[in-house]
């Protein structure tokens, strides 16, 4: 095989179907899919370090499932090529369905290995706040995951926050756990300078994001904001008993440590300026506005403009930055029922407020805030006032005293996504209150923007083509600034990915759109989540629920309320995850690969070769013993197949070479069973040829590297070929029994396998007791051999393998001319016919190209001209399209003929007719044929 | 006990071979089987079977491979479309349909060679010898015996001015504007009788008629006005009167590159039906389901026709006895029928079909039949001639009308048009289309 892989003229198309099969001999068109091995062939050493840090164990196929391998792995230790290869279906659900592509099933994968740098680094690599993520994100994720089919969805977010506590944790130890760059190889570790210098204007997350992504590709990046803290909305619009800062920051340092500068406290309005002057650090070769959306609303009611009407978002700005106002006796009215108004009633809660209430038009069950907020929210003591429009908000003596409110019913949405909400007469109300804070949306502020409108905006924040790109070249435009509205970290996130890629192409000149193309989602059913989990690749155990802080611990401080899970907890949720993709995509991979060989965007290719001619070698499929229900096979441990012990026997094999029971002490005795799926009329009637002469070698085996005790139960010794009757008087003079007859049952009793065969000579039953039975399993024709026959145009024999054009006279060749056979796909056969079959073939299909010339056969279709009528039914008729016309008549194209005379069975005139089957010719046949009277029978 | 001869068509890669595997393996046959070796059974043309007929054979067996596993890719699917119609035909005209028998033998199928060759020849002994007698009685039996009770419509009064004269003018514009080089319409002999004319100039249009004997296909001439320069394109197109029935020939001369659709002008008539020599309405107008021609680039005007859909189109009643009688009484009835041919091919020049340069029944070769009136002769030129209009025949029943010995040719062209639109759901001449026969099967084909 080694001596194959490496010859100069033998090209090896591993990890390919043969998609379709087109032409004739010597000039096939061969039609190859080559499968996506994620691995670069001609950079992979086969060295093993991707297998080596891969978290993935899946069942070993080559091993018969005797051990198990990792995602990135090599078929066996003798393959060629050499190469590694990732079993990867394709992208996890979970990862599809984030915005921010994070491969949420790789870090559950080494956080189930207790590799919890290595999964913080793996989360960092798409997400540069996975502290924030741990804790306020809408979790698509979730939603998406396979496990969730079969009962709940996997606690991702809980793992992301446990892995980035755990991180926070040890950050003066983290850099050092790892030497790997979080991009990938050392050879991208420091990229190249690009020279260009980019100026981000907010330091959210999606500003921020930007940034870094930039930073990684080798450009200048400086970012400005406006406020005293970075960070943008989830520094400032987030209270603290959601979301801690400390970690936040931390995490903005570490952006800041990948060389991103931050210019804080700086509000910017000459965006043309930044790309032409130098102030600032300038000039800039391009600019993202991320400015997103700080501006909070209110509806134009009666009584809004009082002075103890507070907008949402500068009151959680005090929050955040730590200096609350006191609310201490104050009844409170927070307008609006999403995120931003809990987080403001719960805030108000925590400062003093006596009362608390929540007024939002939806009923509660359909309002845009997080149900398992609202049920917290109550718990501290909020009101939730749901179905109430407020109609004016109500003043005496200058000062706030409630709002009034009517009652509403709601009806959904229209067709145009226009909400339906009726007002109920007569339900007038009015609920009391001493402060207002609305939390009824947001807006952009787009006062910085040119005058001129170079930067043109649209309805509710910055118009941009499809590359994040706004109508002044070079300036970009990512998170709520660009939509306009309110949406969650992961999409700022999401997008800043997006702006950064486009920003990076525009900074090196290159046109166009090209995101990357990924490989397809995988989507597993119900019943696939289930057999996975009989199967024992995932725990049965329920979902792991996030754990709070007593109810009187939360008042008068902004004590986070969630608590981290415990690394028990953790480990126990990691277990959970069904791995969809088999490979998780960690990309530990990526990095350990010092070739720089792995590519986890690798695509399926396609190609189109031309042959003169093909031989088949596809092979056979071994016979399962599970379809004879009396072996017990599967059901009964030690009863292997002859594969199943030749792994357990190979020095590379999951014992390394030992003879072992599932006990693991070697065997006393062994029976081998002959004949099982062959000459049998259940399975299959023909002789598999090879078995006799294996069972009597796996018997010297055993008996030599194990000592035991062999007992052989066969039906006929068939040793037909040269030496192998001396072999089988060999082994019998070793001291292995032989007895003959065919077995009936094997059952387990007590410590052994009872085995029970009908005696052939003295015609009655007859047991024995061994610690291990090995079935000699016989041959069977591949699972797809009736699809690849019809690919190949080769017929089949009635036992299902291929069919040679004759027994004697031509057992290579096939009735396609250019196709020839070799091996087990024709028939069952050992290994000396096989190599002997294969010599011939490839003499056959060398004698053919020695020639370098075919010889058609001389019987193609041919034309009377005069006779054409020219109606086309012969070229409708012909399955080769080799009928053409030429001045109102037919012409055969001779090379494309291949002589069936379909066209002249059709031709009503029969003007076209077949040289060698000529009707004249037919005619005289029959005619002859009938002239003789018929012998009585 | 009475021995048959069979021809046994094998295809040569998969039922030769198996036949071969079958004799390797010591299996019996039977020594009535003939083997002709094709090289596919889409190489078995239906003249073949009818010449095997012919010259003695008790039946005949074709076998090829399974459906998908065709040497040739499709052959065999174009045999499966093929010989079932032409055992329905030869069904219809007496022969036992078993006597025609249509399977698969894959080469390693010896056994399934052996077991069908040995029931075919059981079940062609059982049949016997074919029956090609005609009794003494039915030797002078009338064409239209058998239909006792045929429902006769007599022929509509109606105006024929207004259609007349929106043919001659419609005719004139065309010539004068030289739209066309030639219009091909109807007109009254000196002697009364309605005939084709083909008119030239504007100021011969007046000779132009319509008139409830307008019977001639007129697209039968298309061809011969259209190549009147031999190898040279004619530079316009001609015009044709058609009626609903006519017209659709055009669509299928179209598919079988006859001519181009726009070589042809279609002047249009809705027709009120055609008077048979009774005065009664003729049998496809009693039958004739389209009121509009098909294909129409103008209808002349004052043509509101006040058609009503008669009958369905095949329910012509002789049909339904000839498939109640027995085989023996279909075969003396065709026989009969045919005995009065006089082979003068009249049917052959009225039909627009018949477009062969040399006509495969009107040669001196002898290879499918000779060229004399024997009555095996004249069958196999008709059942010949209906199996070549199969899926092709568009009804306009011409051949029939111009019979001179009132043969019922239009059964057989019926009765096998039935048999298309029941198998492929295919009607000729609705759209330019070659007849599915010719084409592979669609979709998926189920065995047996």
């Amino acid at each position: 095989m080694v001596s194959v892989g490496r010859h100069p003229k033998i090209k090896l198309l591993a990890y390919s179907e043969i998609e379709s099969v087109s032409g004739y001999v010597g000039n096939f068109k061969v039609h190859v899919r080559r499968k996506p091995r994620y691995v670069d062939e001609s950079k992979c050493t086969g060295c093993g370090n991707c297998a080596s840090v891969c978290p993935i164990d899946v069942s070993n196929d080559f091993d018969h499932g005797l051990s198990t391998r990792k995602a990135a792995y090599r078929f066996s230790a003798q393959s060629v090529p050499g190469a590694f290869a990732i079993d990867k279906k394709g992208i996890a659900p979970c990862r599809a369905a984030c915005p921010t592509d994070q491969r949420a099933q790789g870090y559950i994968a080494l956080v189930k290995q207790k590799r919890y740098a290595d999964a913080y680094w793996a989360i960092r690599r798409e997400h540069p706040f996975p502290s924030v993520c741990g804790r306020v994100c809408n979790r698509n994720c979730e939603a998406a995951c396979s496990r969730g089919k079969v009962d709940e969805p996997v606690n991702v977010m809980g793992i992301k926050r446990f892995v980035a506590d755990w991180a926070y944790k040890h950050r003066d130890e983290l850099p050092n756990m790892r030497n790997k760059s979080i991009v990938g190889t050392p050879f991208q570790h420091k990229p190249n300078p690009t020279g260009k210098r980019v100026a981000i204007i907010g330091a959210g997350p999606a500003g921020l994001t930007v940034a870094l992504d930039l930073v990684r590709l080798g450009h200048k990046v400086k970012v400005f904001d406006a406020q005293p803290e970075a960070g943008g909305m989830i520094r400032v619009g987030i209270p603290p008993h959601r979301l801690p800062y400390e970690m936040l920051d931390w995490e903005v340092h570490q952006i800041l440590d990948e060389g991103v500068e931050l210019q804080l406290n700086t509000w910017i309005d000459d965006i043309p300026g930044l790309l032409k002057k130098k102030n600032l650090g300038g000039p800039f070769d391009s600019v993202l506005i991320a400015t997103g959306a700080h501006v909070a609303k209110k509806v134009d009611i009666p009584g809004k403009d009082h002075p103890d009407n507070w907008l949402s978002l500068p009151f959680l700005k005090q929050v955040c930055l730590g200096t609350p106002p006191d609310l201490t006796g104050k009844r409170i009215a927070v307008i609006g029922g999403g995120n931003v108004a809990l987080d403001c009633a719960r805030s108000a809660v925590r400062i003093g407020a006596s009362e608390c209430r929540m007024i939002f038009r939806k009923p509660k069950g359909e309002m845009t805030g997080f149900e398992w907020e609202v049920e917290i929210a109550e718990e501290e003591g909020v009101t939730m006032c749901g179905a109430t429009m407020f109609k004016e908000i109500l003043l005496e003596d200058d000062k706030v005293v409630g709002v009034k409110c009517i009652r509403t019913e709601y009806h959904g949405y229209d067709a145009k996504g226009r909400i339906l909400i009726d007002e109920i007469p007569g339900t007038e109300h009015v609920l009391p209150a001493d402060i207002v804070i609305w939390a009824t949306g947001q807006g952009c502020d787009l006062s910085f923007l040119p005058e001129d409108g170079s930067v043109k905006p649209v309805k509710s924040g910055i118009d941009s083509d499809d590359n994040m790109m706004t109508s002044l070249p070079g300036v970009f435009v990512a998170g709520d600034v660009h939509r306009g509205t309110t949406f969650y970290v992961v999409d700022a996130i999401g997008e800043g990915h997006h702006a950064a890629r486009s920003m990076d192409r525009f900074l090196r000149g290159e046109q166009g759109i090209r995101e990357p193309i990924l490989p397809p989602k995988v989507d597993i059913s119900e019943a696939e989540v289930r057999a996975r989990l009989s199967r024992g690749e995932a725990s049965l155990a329920k979902r792991v629920l996030i754990r709070t802080i007593p109810l009187k611990e939360r008042y008068h401080n902004f004590h986070e309320v969630d608590l981290t899970l415990t690394e028990d907890e953790v480990l126990l949720e990691a277990e959970r995850c069904v791995r969809c993709g088999t490979c998780a995509e960690c990309l530990e991979c990526v990095a350990a690969c010092e070739r720089g060989a792995i590519d986890h965007d690798m695509q399926e290719s396609h190609e189109e070769l031309t042959v003169g001619t093909i031989i088949l070698a596809t092979g056979f499929r071994d016979f399962d013993p599970v379809r004879l229900p009396e072996l017990n096979y599967g059901k009964i441990p030690n009863i292997l197949t002859a594969i199943e012990f030749e792994r357990l026997v190979n020095a590379s094999g999951p014992t390394n070479g030992k003879v072992l029971l599932k006990n693991g002490q070697p065997p006393k005795s062994v029976a081998v069973v002959h004949c099982v799926g062959s000459r049998d009329a259940r399975t299959h009637e023909y002789c598999s040829r090879a078995c006799c002469m294996y069972s009597l070698k796996i018997s010297q085996l055993v008996h030599e590297y194990a000592g035991a005790e062999v007992h052989e139960i066969y039906r006929d010794i068939r040793s037909f070929g040269k030496g192998y009757e001396e072999f089988y008087n060999r082994t019998s003079k070793m001291g292995v029994h032989f007895y003959h007859g065919k077995v009936k049952s094997i059952e387990k009793i007590n410590d052994y396998l009872h085995v029970t065969w009908d005696e052939a000579f003295h015609g009655q039953p007859d047991t024995i007791d061994v610690d291990m039975v090995i079935l000699a399993t016989g041959f069977e024709p591949q699972a797809d051999t009736a699809q690849v026959a019809a690919q190949f145009g080769v017929s089949r024999s009635r036992d299902g393998f291929f069919l040679e054009r004759h027994p004697k006279l031509a057992p290579v060749e096939t009735t396609s001319e250019g196709i020839y056979l070799a091996g087990t796909c024709q028939s069952p056969k050992d290994i000396p016919d096989t190599v002997a079959q294969a010599g011939a073939a490839a003499a056959a299909a060398l004698s053919l190209m020695d020639q370098g010339i075919i010889a058609l056969d001389p019987s193609i279709a041919e034309v009377t001209t005069a006779r054409c009528a020219g109606c086309g039914q012969c070229v409708s008729a012909c399955p080769y399209n080799a009928i053409d016309f030429e001045k109102g008549a037919a012409k055969v194209n001779g090379y494309l003929c291949k002589g069936c005379g379909t066209c002249a069975a059709a031709c009503t005139n029969k003007a076209i007719t077949l040289i060698h089957f000529d009707d004249r010719e037919l005619v005289a046949e029959i005619i002859g044929l009938l002239a003789v009277e018929p012998l009585p029978v | 006990m009475y021995e048959p001869r069979i021809i046994a068509f094998l295809c040569s890669w998969c039922s030769y071979t198996g036949a071969d595997t079958a004799g390797i393996a010591r299996m019996k046959s039977p020594a009535n089987i003939r083997a002709v070796r094709v090289p596919c059974s889409g190489r078995v043309s239906p003249e073949l079977v009818m010449r095997a007929f012919d010259q003695g054979a008790d039946g005949v067996l074709v076998l090829g491979c399974h459906i998908g596993e065709c040497h040739y890719d499709t052959g065999n699917h174009r045999a499966a479309k093929r010989l079932p119609i032409l055992r329905n035909l030869m069904a219809f005209t007496g022969l036992e349909p078993e006597r025609l028998r249509l399977d698969w033998v894959s080469a390693s199928e010896g056994e399934r060679f052996s077991i069908i060759a040995g029931e075919f020849t059981d079940a062609v002994r059982s049949l016997g010898p074919v029956h090609w007698r005609v009794s003494p009685e039915m030797k002078h039996a009338d064409s239209r015996l058998l239909a006792a009770t045929h429902e006769t419509i007599p022929y509509p009064e109606t105006d024929f001015t207004s259609k007349t004269d929106g043919i001659r003018q419609k005719a004139r514009e065309l010539l004068a504007s030289e739209q066309v080089s030639c219009v091909i319409g109807y007109e009254v002999s000196r002697r009364g009788r309605t005939r084709p004319a083909f008119i030239y100039k504007p100021e011969d249009a007046g000779r132009l008629v319509w008139n409830p004997d307008c019977t001639n296909n007129l697209t039968t001439y298309l061809p011969s006005k259209l190549r009147l320069i031999k190898g040279k394109e004619p530079l316009k197109p001609v015009a044709v009167i058609v009626k609903p029935c006519d017209s659709k020939a055009i669509n299928v001369m179209v598919a079988e590159n006859q001519y181009r659709r726009d070589q042809v002008f279609a002047l249009g008539v809705a027709c009120e039906g055609i008077r048979a020599p009774d005065g009664n309405l003729q049998t496809r107008c009693v039958t004739c389901q389209e009121a509009v021609p098909v294909v129409c680039d103008a209808l002349v005007s004052g043509a509101t026709s006040s058609f009503i859909p008669r009958l369905s189109s095949y329910a012509r009643e002789e049909i339904a006895e000839l498939q109640n009688a027995e085989p023996v009484a279909r075969m003396e009835f065709w026989l009969a029928q045919f005995d009065r041919c006089i082979r003068c091919y009249a049917c052959r020049q009225a039909c627009p079909m018949c477009n062969c340069p040399v006509c495969l029944y009107e040669r001196d070769e002898s290879t499918f039949v000779g060229l004399g009136i024997g009555l095996n002769e004249k069958r196999t030129f008709h059942l010949g001639r209906a199996y070549h209009l199969a899926g092709r025949c568009v009804g306009c029943n011409e051949c029939e009308r111009a019979c001179p010995m009132n043969i019922p040719i239009g059964l057989l062209n019926q009765k096998l048009a039935e048999e298309i639109e029941a198998a492929f759901d295919f009607r000729a001449g609705l759209a330019i289309a070659p007849s599915p026969i010719v084409t592979v099967l669609s979709g998926e084909y189920k065995e047996g």
